[in-house]
């Protein structure tokens, strides 16, 4: 018999544009995991296993960490997708080989630290991308974007209302960067970065970190995990980049979850760039239409789900290694009835999904949870 | 010091043609390789990068593009010559990790 597995506690350090000289990756990471564990009323020393998201943390790994905090773990890991973290920890809570794991993500990832990371993301981008030079993703995505505008015959305005959708959520998001109104000609009319991309289908570097706790202990407010799926390498960069790998793992996802997307009150999909939203909303079966238009017009008169109710990375901006745990947070803290301003009414089932880490021409890590109010 | 053609590596054991170079063969898992010209091409998505880690405000501007090689597998070209469009017909070579794409066959 399998140990139901829940989501106990989960937390944020809100992401700052500029940093000072003092935020280093280590203390966000710190901070994250001790505001999460305040979340699920867990004390430290119950922590037996940490896995850990985060690209400037190096030459540290998980083990590091854990010595630094003080943890005596069963079970460590590094992986910067959060929702592989959170398939191996699950499936470790209910295998007993550990019975309270935080999984923290974060990283101080600005100007030439940025730079580094993102010409040497891997051997790949290395060798045959930063020799073009790509000059880091938007490139890429830029790439991705007008094969989906071409395959779907789409204008920018497509991806602007994916924009414009999230930013309407991220005024009800006090931790945003952004979260001014903007219109469609302001967003139209924004720098352009690499064509058709603008400055706001790009995401705003943050230093930030966040967290969740996964245990198999009774916790008040608890969320269950249904089920997480993930998929590498599903196409082998053969193909054009509109396909996440998601599509593939959606059906069992549903089956194991034991809800339809239909069912779904919250959605929480990676969002470096709004094409790869779209792709997973259609993907995850939110959304007939490739546009979504429907679903991202209605979110303020109550479209359900409701999508990337943080404003997404988007507008929150990333922090390197926390942005593949920004949804999780987001969904638990939306089912513990945490979001104040920005929650979703009643919210007791959400999906998040993530589809990033490029190789060569795309993303190659696609992963996706559903979770429900236990 | 023209660039060579791009040569790109094709299964000894099935034929099946990849780019960029990979340890085995994603079809048949075979290790052995050996090169196989992909000079020509057809280009297919494009975009002009004006911002980015390393252009700057003011700096010359980087053509990309996507270019569905004749031998296959999709490439991020260099244009060297500057923009072109969907549908045009480009000559490729490689040097140094860059893939450059110039109009014609």
């Amino acid at each position: 018999m399998r140990r139901d597995v829940v989501i106990a506690g989960a937390a944020a350090v809100p992401g700052v544009r500029r940093p000072g000289p003092a935020v280093s990756t280590q203390a966000l990471l710190a901070r994250a995991f001790e505001l999460a564990l305040e979340s699920a009323r867990i004390a430290p020393g119950d922590v037996d296993g940490l896995g850990v998201s985060s690209f400037s943390l190096r030459p540290d790994r998980a083990v590091d960490l854990a010595w630094q905090l003080g943890i005596r773990a069963r079970w460590v890991m590094d992986d910067v997708v959060g929702l592989s973290l959170l398939a191996h920890a699950v499936r470790a809570v209910q295998a007993g080989d550990a019975t309270t794991i935080v999984l923290v993500g974060g990283d101080r990832l600005v100007g030439a630290e940025f730079a580094d990371l993102a010409t040497n993301l891997n051997r790949t981008a290395r060798d045959y991308l930063s020799p073009l030079p790509t000059g880091g993703p938007n490139a890429l995505f830029a790439l991705v974007t007008r094969a989906h505008m071409r395959v779907h015959g789409l204008s920018r305005e497509a991806y602007g209302r994916v924009v414009l959708a999230q930013r309407a959520w991220a005024a009800r998001n006090p931790a945003a960067v952004y979260r001014d109104t903007l219109t469609m000609d302001e967003y139209l009319a924004a720098p352009a970065v690499a064509d058709p991309l603008g400055r706001y289908d790009c995401v705003p570097l943050v230093a930030g970190a966040e967290a969740v706790v996964v245990a198999a202990r009774a916790v008040d407010a608890p969320v269950a995990v249904r089920a997480v799926e993930t998929i590498f390498n599903h196409d082998h960069q053969e193909g054009d980049g509109l396909e996440t790998g998601l599509g593939a793992v959606a059906p069992r996802l549903w089956e194991r979850a034991g809800i339809a997307p239909a069912d779904v009150d919250v959605a929480a999909v990676y969002d470096d760039y709004p094409v790869t939203v779209l792709a997973q909303l259609h993907e995850l079966g939110l959304t007939r239409e490739p546009h979504a238009a429907a679903l991202l017009d209605g979110q303020q008169d109550g479209a359900r789900p409701a999508v990337n109710t943080s404003g997404g990375m988007l507008n929150a901006g990333q922090a390197g290694g926390a942005g593949t745990l920004h949804g999780l947070v987001e969904c638990v803290r939306q089912l513990r009835g945490e979001r104040g301003e920005g929650q979703v009414p009643g919210a007791r089932t959400a999906v998040v999904s993530t589809a990033t880490l490029a190789i060569y021409r795309y993303g190659a890590c696609a992963a996706a949870a559903v979770l429900e109010r236990a | 010091m023209t660039a060579p053609a791009l040569a790109i590596p094709a299964c000894e054991a099935c034929g099946h043609r990849v780019f960029p170079p990979r340890l085995a063969c994603p079809r048949c898992h075979a290790r052995e390789w050996r090169l196989e010209p992909a000079a020509g091409g057809t280009v297919a998505e494009v975009t002009t990068v004006r911002r980015s880690l390393v252009v700057g405000p003011g700096d010359e501007r980087v053509e990309l593009a996507i270019v569905r090689t004749d031998a296959g597998p999709l490439v991020i070209a260099r244009l060297q010559d500057g923009p072109l469009e969907p549908g045009a017909r480009v000559a490729l070579t490689f040097r140094d990790g860059r893939v450059s794409a110039r109009a014609g066959d």
